[in-house]
């Protein structure tokens, strides 16, 4: 008896913090889906009386051109990053060298430091390679910003791999390329998934870059789209909502199905060690 | 055999070791952009000095700015924690832990450019937030949250709580996951009720999630732009001025770059106390 009132308590917590913790997002759904009047004449909380989808209509010509830029953006300087951070990573989990301790020390520190410091040199550098303002300008910084994260997340899962794969590869004569792609990639596959996920999100999500490097609103991205839209005063809250759920559609439909590879790809970025 | 060594040096390092050569120049770009005048649209890099330094300092909105990121560090920090640890417990304990888990974490997966703009809705006159406290009968606090000036930091801070609660939330049940289950069983038996299995054998326990979970929040905090950006823009007033907001108004505002320059340098320096501990932790935890 005890116990089942505990768990109770337990269940009666967790329901509440949880229906408070998802308000945000019901409201956002049922504002999106009324008219504008509706928006302003009923309770936020209450459902539509019809669903209406002008507003999502709407959102989506202001926003579609924005999602498709990011869309490339983020995919290609994602996997720039896989790719560069995974052949690093890989090495300093694997080999030690002279230098090796300190090299992960900055790339750590790199990692975890407010990456804004890079803003305005990377101005310069972009406008010095004439890809001030534009999309490939754009993947260039993110490539910088977030490859050291990519190499510690990554590092963190080839860690957690025996060698023994590897060493039988070697026996068999093969390179450490060979032994990387062939053997290596494929066992570690479900922590590059991980270390993938956490890219893409922090390269979707990431709005200071975003919106500092691009001017012309035909190269704009998702994150800056959506504070334009917030900050333009014509724009009904109906349509806003819309646009914001447009805007996060990607990263949640990851967070609800590769729920699992996104929890370990959080974890490892903590650099609490050997991910499990 | 010694030359094979360094062409797959190459090959695995030689990519990341260029671009981590690249992000240390360009901090070491952005120090000197801090020292040189260059104050308008026209690319200026005659040297200063620290007189930017002296400006940004001296500035009303610097020390907003500074006391409103050490109010969000701390205002922050502590329920974020400690609530992630607490339902932490809690999921474990009910074994529900993927469906609950996926509602805490949802937030986090979002950006928070969308996060603030959901809040913004929150906290209108007739918003969730008022419309909520009228329904349990607090109406009398109901108020627009965002322009007053007494109300709006808070207001935005608890938006990052929510944000991050999921992230905390993992890092501990992770942490409590680590824990010895016979500990746990053995405390049991000697009849130990819930809440003191929870004092007196997992707090002293999760020691490792408190480490990874105070530096990493508090970086966070110290970090936040986006959230006020979208929200207040730093108003009403200067009220939820913060660190790199102000860097954000004074570079692309105003184009005043080594001023901007010079406050992103103080925040550099400002993460490096917590990050330069939490990097060597990471480093002995990596090879120790």
């Amino acid at each position: 008896m005890r116990l089942s009132i505990k768990m109770a308590i337990a269940y009666l917590v967790l329901v509440l913090m949880s229906i408070f913790w998802l308000l945000p997002f019901y409201i956002a759904l049922v504002t999106s889906l009324k008219t504008h009047r509706e928006t302003y004449v009923t309770n936020v909380l209450q459902p539509p009386s019809h669903i209406y989808l002008g507003a999502w209509i709407e959102a989506w010509n202001r926003v579609s051109r924005a999602f498709f830029n990011s869309i490339v953006v983020s995919i290609s300087s994602t996997l720039l990053c896989v790719l560069i951070g995974s052949l690093g990573g890989y090495y300093l989990a694997r080999f030690r060298f002279r230098g090796a301790n300190a090299l992960f020390f900055m790339i750590a520190v790199g990692a975890f430091i407010p990456y804004y410091v890079l803003l305005i040199p990377m101005t310069r550098l972009l406008a010095s390679i004439g890809l001030f303002g534009t999309l490939p300008g754009l993947i260039i910084a993110y490539v910088i910003l977030f490859s050291p994260w990519a190499a510690l997340i990554s590092s963190a899962f080839f860690l957690a791999i025996p060698r023994d794969f590897e060493e039988a590869a070697y026996v068999d004569g093969a390179s450490p390329l060979q032994a990387f792609f062939r053997v290596v990639l494929p066992i570690a596959l479900p922590g590059i998934v991980s270390t993938t996920i956490i890219v893409f999100m922090n390269i979707w999500n990431e709005f200071l870059f975003a919106v500092s490097l691009i001017t012309d609103p035909t190269y704009r991205t998702i994150q800056p789209e959506i504070a334009n839209l917030r900050g333009t005063t014509t724009v009904a809250w109906n349509t806003l909502m819309a646009g914001s759920l447009i805007g996060v559609l990607p990263p949640t439909i990851i967070c609800l199905f590769l729920g699992r590879y996104f929890i370990r790809g959080l974890l490892a970025g903590t650099l609490r060690g050997a991910a499990r | 055999m010694k030359l094979s060594k360094i062409r797959y040096f190459l090959i695995f390092m030689g990519p990341i070791l260029t671009i981590t050569i690249i992000f240390y120049f360009m901090i070491g770009w952005c120090i000197y952009i801090s020292m040189t005048d260059w104050r308008s649209a026209r690319v200026s890099m005659k040297f200063v000095g620290l007189r930017n330094y002296f400006d940004v300092v001296q500035s009303r909105e610097f020390y907003v700015s500074l006391i409103n990121n050490i109010q969000w560090i701390a205002l922050f920090m502590l329920p974020t924690t400690f609530l992630g640890l607490v339902i932490a417990y809690l999921i474990i304990l009910t074994g529900k832990e993927t469906i609950f888990r996926t509602i805490f974490l949802l937030p986090t997966a979002i950006s928070m450019v969308v996060a603030g703009t959901l809040w913004v809705w929150m906290y209108a006159t007739n918003g969730g937030i008022n419309t909520l406290l009228r329904m349990i009968g607090l109406g009398s606090l109901a108020r627009p949250w965002l322009s007053d000036p007494r109300t709006a930091l808070y207001a935005l801070i608890f938006v990052t709580v929510w944000q991050y609660l999921g992230f905390s939330i993992i890092v501990f049940e992770a942490a409590i996951k680590g824990i010895d289950r016979t500990l746990i069983e053995a405390a049991v038996v000697d009849g130990a009720s819930g809440f003191q299995v929870f004092r007196y054998v997992i707090l002293p326990q999760v020691r490792h999630g408190f480490l990874i979970a105070v530096p990493l929040l508090g970086l966070s905090a110290l970090k936040v732009f986006d959230v006020v950006f979208v929200a207040t823009r730093g108003g009403p007033g200067i009220s939820t001025y913060v660190l790199a907001y102000y860097m954000w108004v004074k570079a692309f505002w105003w184009r005043f770059m080594a001023d901007g320059a010079a406050i992103a340098v103080i925040l550099l320096l400002l993460s490096l106390v917590l990050v330069i501990p939490y990097a060597t932790y990471a480093l002995r935890r990596w090879f120790g």
